[in-house]
């Protein structure tokens, strides 16, 4: 039965993304431990330049579609298109970083290399084409948000959440090996290729073991993505995060398992037994995570906990693309382009929001209510949380828009137009709570305190990820079709 | 001309952007910025109206594909035509004005760059609006002009109610664009494109006359309007409107916001002749709106608000015009309305100013002494809005009316009018209070009130001067003019009459001159007689019969005075209703979650209260929960299989 | 089918036999001078008896984290060695071993410049 080992051939330019990266944060680690302390404030620096370098050798890798690594991963422009998402929003994260970092005193190396290592983990994800190299960077991907989250040691809430994050993060990933276990079980390979191709020939007894496996599979990345009814982390999580890390995880971690997800689907959905019935239970998280996630925001009134909500909230409008693409192959390629769109959309209005509450926020607080009077005390941040939060409404001419015209018609294409009316109450819905936040900044007075205190300076580095940031929800909500051109 | 339509955007819109990156440096340099690029806007219109007169028309410009999902494509791309080209001259046109006027008004008020910068991208968004060539487009001016009347009308920001009257304006038009979005998911689910001409050249084949899809689609076009034009029942965010600075709520009522659900219903015409079903309702909801809007009106004691209600009860009789296939009268009635409401709007703001503020219509009085320009400018448009033979409103009032009664609505004919009664009534009133009788004011006020500086009574000449001869644009046949404006909208408002007329449906009654004549002479009675009424009520009477009126019509009075309790009947239920269901999803979250896993660890204490102790029970709760959620899942896609 | 598993046998024999033996021997031929200390559960000092909320110091757990971490990574290391003697794969194996070795290397590194390993 077992086949003689043999050397992998290695595609050095295809891998050369990830094992730089790999290597970039290995150093990064190294020169922390070996520099002075006054000079370990070049590892953030370092880490944006490891990202621009990723960025680089990922659209040489690219430029022929294949499967390195012995096949374990696939270089197709899907995965392309992630990897440009995943890389834009770690390099904003890291310039959102440095004023926090130093703020809250958390150690500079450890967080650079950290954050570095987690987007391994996403990219790796959005790669992977076998379901062991999928776990272990999931694994990847989710230890190095776990300590992220616990980063702040000083700080109660963020051990909290970063204990409450592990302990369940973990529990989730044992109901995804259970099912990759079933998956395997039922079809004897761990390649998802592998997998398509031995379905059909899948007995009744086989084929319930894969609905298990699928089922499983489904729900851990329901935790991983914060969907209802798996979603009770996300807000107590996001809440005691140090910012620029819930930034990250609401980011950065939803497009790279919505990107794993999109590829376990795909070699299903060409499955008879699939039939249009069986993907109902998508269509069910994605309602319940519309409605739960838009409706709890209103009530909140920390803005982390209330971009929580909406995170939930929007990743249930995303699911509606996995909806289509997994019941609809004749709507597939719209709905994978909704997706990516979506996708890049939501990463840029998120890290825009969160990039201003960071450049506004003072120590340990994010209440909205310290938002009042922004507009007057700061003009330009206001207007920057007041992008993001039309963005995330979906007004025209920003990319939420867009993203949510693109998702929608998706839907509507497929036949699910009811989802889709379901979708745009959701977001009539949301404009209520994402008003509330404009309505606070340019329509109360800044508490007297607000007033008086100097707000300590952005920062060059915030300033840029806000402006480029701010620029590309305007210029990809004008002109969508730069971003979905890229390949 | 037509080549260069795309800087009738362009402008206003770079002059938003200007004035918000260099307002700091601009200063009250923004407000002639903002005045040369409207300047311009009026240039290119003009030349563009000048082309489609004679003949090239209708021009389309392709600027960039916008979206492109499979064989979906929204382009950006502009439409010009007749239709189009008189929304552009009206929101030039008044909108130049209302800017010019605001840089007497705003002088010295904080944030004036960014005043602005906010009206500069209110009149792009119109422009977008109007110059669409397609549904999507056409959505993004229509969210736009929402989001910068939202901006403009909490512009006082300090202000708690200015504040929650821009929220109320924002969120009741979301309502209305949601109806709208579905219109066009609808449209382009059955049609497979957007364009205008793409869905209007195949309506007839697709759509069934009198069918149940293009009656949706026409219904939640028409709640896009509601909310937007502001009729029952989305009306009160009109009102409320009015917080904002009075040039604002000039440009609202007067060129942009409100009659761009009036034009998109038009420029939807087509679809509606289909539907014979929603133009009853549109209609019947013009008319009710006109009737209700104007019975409120009477006992406002606030100036701008008497404005207001006007403004709704005039735009009911857009609807009512167009839900009886008059399409072209609609548009007429923007556009006379577009001059005198704008011209009743800024001496309004000029009667403020000189009141330092106080906008309470029992507060004033005997102000035509000392404001004389604004007083007469007033009075001209009040003849105008109410109806008074051979000024504009005349003309096209009495063709909505006559169309109403042609097209058999005699009840609607009838409650339209009364509420032309009604508003000769209250506008005379207002007008008699304002100006006429005795001063009110405290002594300290009185020495303050004086005329406008020029700036500010300029544009008011203007409106006045239009609103008296812009009817002659469209002399009815029978009184030996060429209805002019009719004719020159013919070919985008008749497409829909050409249809039904294809499909053999019932031809409007044959024209009586006769009987044409006879009931504008009726109309020109119960005008006459509103004023006359108003001037025995609030001249002569005055104060004796108001005082004893409002206590003999006890009900009715309350009834008006409190807006017939809309706004209290909807914040009881849907307000409140919304706030509680969001309570309780969140409950549902840290209840019910948390009720149903200790009921289940109820059950299974016995085992697990020793192993609950080691853990935090929340992190537990949350555990159990995720367990009994994957259980879920699991089982349901075993079950749906 | 079962002979195949004979050595694994032979093996759990062994070590359970060694374990027995030496218990064994250590009972008969041992000196036996009993002290309170000495018949405590855990000679290492943690008393059996009484509440569990005692307070460790904390290194205990650090030094016990840290050897489990890589003890856990010398059992990659011997499954290498079982399949390191097919010929083939040698020179990548051994390089690859290298690449492990070396990240093993820079968690040491941290370890130590951290002072994690030092007892204070």
């Amino acid at each position: 039965m077992m086949s003689q080992p043999t050397v992998p051939q290695l595609f050095w330019v295809e891998v050369a993304p990830f094992v730089v990266l790999c290597i970039w944060a290995l150093a990064i680690i190294l020169a922390d431990l070996f520099l002075p302390a006054e000079r370990r404030r070049v590892a953030l620096p370092l880490g944006f330049l490891g990202v621009v370098l990723i960025a680089y050798l990922s659209i040489q890798a690219f430029e022929i579609p294949g499967n390195p690594f012995g096949g374990m991963l696939t270089l197709d422009t899907f995965a392309f298109f992630c990897i440009v998402v995943i890389l834009v929003g770690g390099g904003l994260t890291i310039l959102i970083s440095p004023r926090y970092v130093q703020r809250e005193h958390i150690p500079h190396g450890e967080y650079t290399a950290l954050l570095l290592f987690a987007m391994l983990g996403m990219i790796l994800l959005a790669v992977s084409n076998e379901l062991i190299t999928l776990l272990l960077s999931l694994e990847i991907l989710s230890l190095s948000l776990y300590i992220l989250t616990g980063i702040e040691r000083h700080n109660p809430r963020s051990s909290e959440a970063a204990l409450k994050y592990f302990l369940l993060g973990a529990f989730s990933t044992a109901f995804l090996i259970m099912g990759i276990a079933f998956l395997y079980g039922a079809t004897g390979s761990t390649f998802l290729v592998t997998i398509a191709e031995r379905l059909p020939a899948a007995g009744q007894q086989s084929a319930l073991w894969v609905f298990v496996g699928f089922g499983l599979i489904l729900a851990g990345f329901c935790f991983k993505l914060a969907l209802a009814p798996l979603h009770m982390w996300a807000p107590d999580v996001y809440e005691g995060a140090p910012t620029p890390i819930t930034a990250f995880i609401a980011t950065g971690s939803k497009v790279a398992g919505f990107a794993a997800l999109w590829h376990v689907v795909m070699s299903l959905a060409d499955w008879q037994a699939m039939t249009q019935n069986t993907f109902y239970v998508l269509w069910i998280i994605a309602v319940f995570s519309m409605v739960i996630g838009n409706f709890a925001a209103i009530v909140q009134k920390n803005i982390k906990r209330l971009l929580a909500y909406s995170s939930i909230a929007h990743s249930g409008y995303i699911l509606i693309t996995i909806l289509v693409i997994a019941s609809v192959p004749a709507v597939r390629t719209n709905a994978t382009q909704a997706l990516l769109y979506y996708l890049m959309a939501y990463m840029l209005m998120n890290l825009l929001a969160f990039g201003v509450a960071i450049a506004c926020g003072r120590k340990g607080d994010s209440n909205i209510e310290h938002y009042a009077g922004l507009a007057r005390t700061s003009p330009l941040l206001a207007a920057a949380m007041a992008l993001a939060m039309l963005s995330l409404t979906g007004v025209p001419p920003t990319v939420g828009f867009v993203g949510k015209f693109y998702i929608f018609s998706a839907a509507i294409q497929a036949g699910y137009l009811e989802l889709a009316i379901i979708g745009l109450l959701a977001s009539v819905v949301s404009a209520v709570y994402y008003l509330r936040v404009i309505v606070v900044m340019y329509m109360h007075e800044p508490s007297r305190e607000a007033a008086e205190t100097a707000r300590e300076p952005v920062g060059a580095a915030n300033s840029l990820a806000l402006l480029v940031s701010s620029v590309m929800i305007i210029l990809l909500g004008i002109f969508p079709f730069w971003f979905l051109g890229l390949k | 001309m037509l080549d260069y339509v795309w800087l009738v955007p362009f402008l206003p819109g770079c002059a938003a952007l200007v004035i918000g990156l260099f307002g700091k440096w601009l200063r009250t340099r923004s407000g002639y910025v903002a005045i040369a690029a409207m300047l311009g806007t009026i240039v290119v219109s003009l030349g563009c109206f000048w082309d489609i007169l004679h003949g090239k028309g209708p021009f389309t410009q392709h600027l960039f594909t916008w979206i492109s999902v499979g064989e979906f494509k929204a382009e950006a791309a502009l439409l010009v035509d007749q239709l189009s080209v008189v929304m552009l001259l009206v929101v030039s046109v008044v909108g130049s004005l209302v800017f010019i006027y605001s840089t007497g008004y705003m002088k010295g008020e904080r944030g004036y760059a960014r005043y602005f910068a906010q009206l500069s991208l209110f009149a792009f968004s119109m422009f977008l609006l109007v110059l669409a060539d397609n549904f999507v487009l056409m959505f993004i001016g229509w969210e736009g002009v929402g989001l910068c009347s939202y901006l403009l009308i909490g512009y006082y920001m300090d202000k708690t109610w200015a504040a929650d009257a821009g929220r109320k304006a924002f969120i009741v038009n979301r309502i209305g664009d949601f109806g709208f979005l579905l219109a066009i998911f609808l449209i382009f689910w059955t049609s497979g494109t957007l364009t205008f001409s793409g869905v209007f050249d195949q309506a007839p084949v697709i759509y069934k006359y009198g069918g149940g899809v293009v009656t949706a689609i026409t219904l939640l076009l028409f709640m896009g309007a509601v909310g937007k034009s502001a009729q029952i029942p989305l009306f009160i965010w009109l009102p409320d409107a009015m917080a904002g600075p009075t040039p604002v709520s000039a440009l609202i009522h007067a060129a942009t916001m409100v009659t761009a659900g009036v034009y998109m219903v038009v420029r939807c015409n087509v679809l509606y002749s289909l539907a014979p079903t929603s133009m009853e309702i549109v209609a019947i909801i013009g008319a009710a709106t006109a009737f209700i809007a104007a019975s409120i009106g009477i006992t406002q004691r606030d100036i701008k608000r008497v404005l207001a209600y006007s403004t709704i009860s005039q735009l009911g009789y857009m609807f009512l015009a167009l839900g009886v296939g008059a399409f072209a009268a609609g548009i007429f009635h923007i556009f006379t309305h577009a001059f005198f409401k704008g011209c009743l709007f800024l001496c309004a703001g000029c009667v403020i100013h000189a009141m330092a503020g106080d906008n309470d219509m029992f507060h004033m009085g005997g102000m035509r002494k000392q404001m004389k320009i604004t007083w007469l400018t007033y009075f001209a448009a009040t003849l105008a809005i109410s109806g008074f033979p051979l000024t504009a409103g005349f003309f096209s009032k009495d063709e909505i009316l006559w169309a109403t009664f042609r097209s058999g609505h005699l009840i609607l004919w009838l409650v339209g009018l009364v509420a032309a009664f009604m508003t000769a009534f209250y506008m005379f009133r207002s007008l008699f209070l304002t100006f006429h009788g005795e001063s009110r004011a405290p002594e300290k006020i009185k020495a303050h009130i004086h005329e406008m500086p020029r700036s500010m009574t300029f544009p008011l000449v203007v409106l006045a001067f239009f609103s008296l001869v812009a009817g002659f644009f469209s002399i009815p046949k029978v009184l030996k003019g060429s209805a002019w404006f009719e004719h020159f909208l013919h070919p985008v408002t008749n497409r829909g009459a050409e249809i039904l007329h294809e499909l053999h449906v019932a031809d409007p009654t044959p024209h009586v001159p006769e009987l044409e004549l006879l009931l504008m002479g009726a109309s020109t009675l119960i005008v006459l007689l509103g004023i006359a009424a108003a001037y025995a009520v609030y001249i002569k009477g005055w104060p004796e019969i108001p005082k004893a009126w409002a206590q003999r019509f006890g009900v009715f009075y309350k009834l008006s005075f409190h807006k017939w309790w809309w706004d209290d009947l909807y914040n009881s239920t849907f307000v409140q209703g919304t706030i509680r269901l969001a309570k309780a999803a969140w409950q549902f979250d840290i209840f019910v979650i948390d009720g149903v896993i200790n009921g289940t660890a109820f059950m299974v204490r016995s085992v697990a209260s020793r192993l609950r102790k080691l853990q935090t029970g929340q992190l537990q709760a949350y555990g159990v929960g995720m367990l009994i959620g994957i259980n879920l899942i699991v089982l349901l896609f075993l079950l749906t299989r | 089918m079962l002979q195949a598993y004979f050595p694994v046998f032979l093996l759990l024999l062994f070590g359970v036999g060694f374990a027995v033996f030496t218990m064994l021997l250590s009972h008969f031929i041992g000196k036996k001078k009993p002290t309170p200390v000495k018949l405590s559960p855990y000679e290492c000092g943690i008393k059996p008896i009484g509440t569990a909320r005692i307070q460790f110091f904390v290194k205990f757990y650090l030094i016990a984290l840290l050897f489990l971490l890589f003890d856990m990574e010398t059992i990659f290391i011997l499954i290498w060695a079982v399949a390191f003697h097919d010929k083939s794969i040698q020179v990548f194996a051994l390089i690859e071993m290298v690449v492990f070795i070396t990240i093993l290397l820079v968690g040491y590194a941290y370890v130590w410049r951290k002072g994690a390993l030092k007892w204070r």
